[in-house]
């Protein structure tokens, strides 16, 4: 899965924000703050990959056990899909 | 995630502000695309005439408008508001408008609205700004024609409004609210609440900030009337009833206490950069010595503003509505008195001492 066409991952004062992009404003207009797993996980999504991918990054990137990593990467895919920023890959 | 209705993205973008001048990013910018308008309303601080072919020929172009724009992304801009005069009377508005979309922005649009036709607000709606904010001037056409000098702006003004709507746009109301509409706040009120949509009123009147006569002292509300005003909302009478003066004075200690200058800027028609509308300088030019060097000359220009010294020694600060920007454009100088803010807040501070008094 991947996160939607149409958003632009901006650096701002030292905040991680994403942005819609122009029509994408249509469905979703607002903007996100990312922490750093956070971040971390959108720029995985942004060229699409598979949950256990996500757990991977977090567990090397971020010295958190994989029970840790599962759970924040379940509760931020449910935030994305609550939000519909998901796509299944072809 | 945080949507532009929500308490949540207030309280982000305003912790994001406070950031942004601690650190002085110019995270919120204002474009003025013209400062021409259809309407001729006597209050305004910007207009010239809609056909003023001076004034039409020192507005930037659009690459002009989008190569700041690109410099000022780059420099951390995140909030751009594109307003006027009336940003529709520039034939090439998409032209400027559709590139910004996709520059990873949050932008705001204002308008008057009147201008507004139906292939317009679909063309908008494939790419909406966050938010569009459409100023009434009245709630009837009498109204409205007293106070833009024509009548046939309200229809226009409220089809213009509908029209957005039905292009699923993010719409909020303005009003600007003088002596000649005061009675019809209601009215308006009711307006946007059929439509659901939210009100912004404002009733501080500036004079001109390029200094040419205008008629913005003659059509605000007295200090009397203000306060009455605040009074009939409940909003603003539980702001005053909570506010601690001391923390407000504190607030206001320094004297640009706002945003401006410090992550805020606004670009007139012409190009000069200030800290925000109601101030003519320090007219930094970005096209000519680039967008990050202007926005230094704006910083360091607002940390040179000197306070009133009858302000710093005002034991009424907490309740005065004035900033060195309005002692400017009222007095034309940073250390004159805003004597319209002194009279509100002795007002304030009098009707607030009768809301305490036991009994």
């Amino acid at each position: 899965m991947r996160i939607r066409d149409g958003f632009l991952l901006r650096d701002v004062s030292g905040a991680c924000i994403v942005v819609p992009l122009g029509e994408r404003v249509v469905d979703f207009n607002g903007l996100i703050t990312l922490n750093e797993t956070g971040r971390a996980l959108w720029e995985r999504l942004t060229t699409g990959c598979e949950l256990g991918e996500l757990v991977d990054t977090l567990v090397r990137d971020f010295a958190v056990t994989r029970g840790d990593a599962a759970r924040d990467v379940h509760a931020f895919m449910e935030d994305l899909r609550a939000k519909d920023l998901l796509v299944e890959c072809p | 995630m945080s949507t532009p209705a929500s308490s949540e993205y207030r309280n982000l973008t305003a912790v994001l502000f406070q950031r942004a001048a601690g650190v002085g990013t110019p995270m919120g910018g204002t474009f003025e695309l013209t400062s021409r308008c259809n309407l001729a309303c006597r209050m305004c601080y910007i207009r010239h005439d809609a056909a003023d072919a001076t004034a039409r020929a020192g507005e930037l172009s659009v690459l002009q408008w989008l190569a700041l724009a690109e410099e000022a992304t780059a420099a951390g801009l995140l909030f751009l508001l594109l307003t006027g005069g009336e940003i529709f009377l520039r034939p090439d508005f998409l032209e400027i408008y559709m590139p910004l979309t996709g520059m990873g922005l949050n932008l705001i649009l204002y308008s008057n609205g009147t201008l507004v036709t139906p292939a317009l607000a679909r063309t908008l709606g494939t790419r909406p700004p966050s938010r569009m904010e459409v100023t009434l001037y009245g709630a009837t056409p009498e109204t409205y024609a007293t106070v833009t000098g024509h009548a046939d702006g309200f229809a226009r003004a409220l089809r213009g409004i509908d029209l957005l709507c039905e292009a699923g746009m993010t719409v909020a109301v303005k009003f600007t609210i003088t002596r000649d509409n005061v009675h019809e706040y209601d009215a308006i009120r009711e307006i946007a609440h059929a439509r659901g949509l939210p009100v912004k009123a404002g009733w501080l009147l500036t004079a001109r900030a390029d200094g040419a006569p205008g008629n913005a002292s003659q059509c605000r509300l007295s200090s009397a009337e203000v306060v009455a005003l605040e009074g009939a909302d409940a909003e603003a009478r539980e702001r005053w009833a909570t506010m601690d003066p001391a923390e407000a004075a504190a607030a206001c200690a320094e004297p640009m206490y706002c945003l401006a200058g410090k992550a805020t800027f606004v670009i007139n028609p012409h190009g000069a950069m200030n800290p925000c509308v109601d101030l003519p300088l320090p007219a930094a030019l970005p096209l000519e010595v680039g967008f990050p060097a202007a926005w230094e000359a704006v910083r360091s220009f607002v940390r040179t503003v000197p306070a009133t010294p009858e302000c710093v020694a005002c034991d009424l600060r907490a309740y005065c509505p004035t900033c060195p920007a309005r002692a400017y454009v009222e007095t034309r100088t940073f250390t004159g008195v805003d004597t319209y803010a002194c009279a509100i807040a002795r007002a304030r501070a009098a009707r607030l001492a009768d809301m305490q008094r036991p009994g």
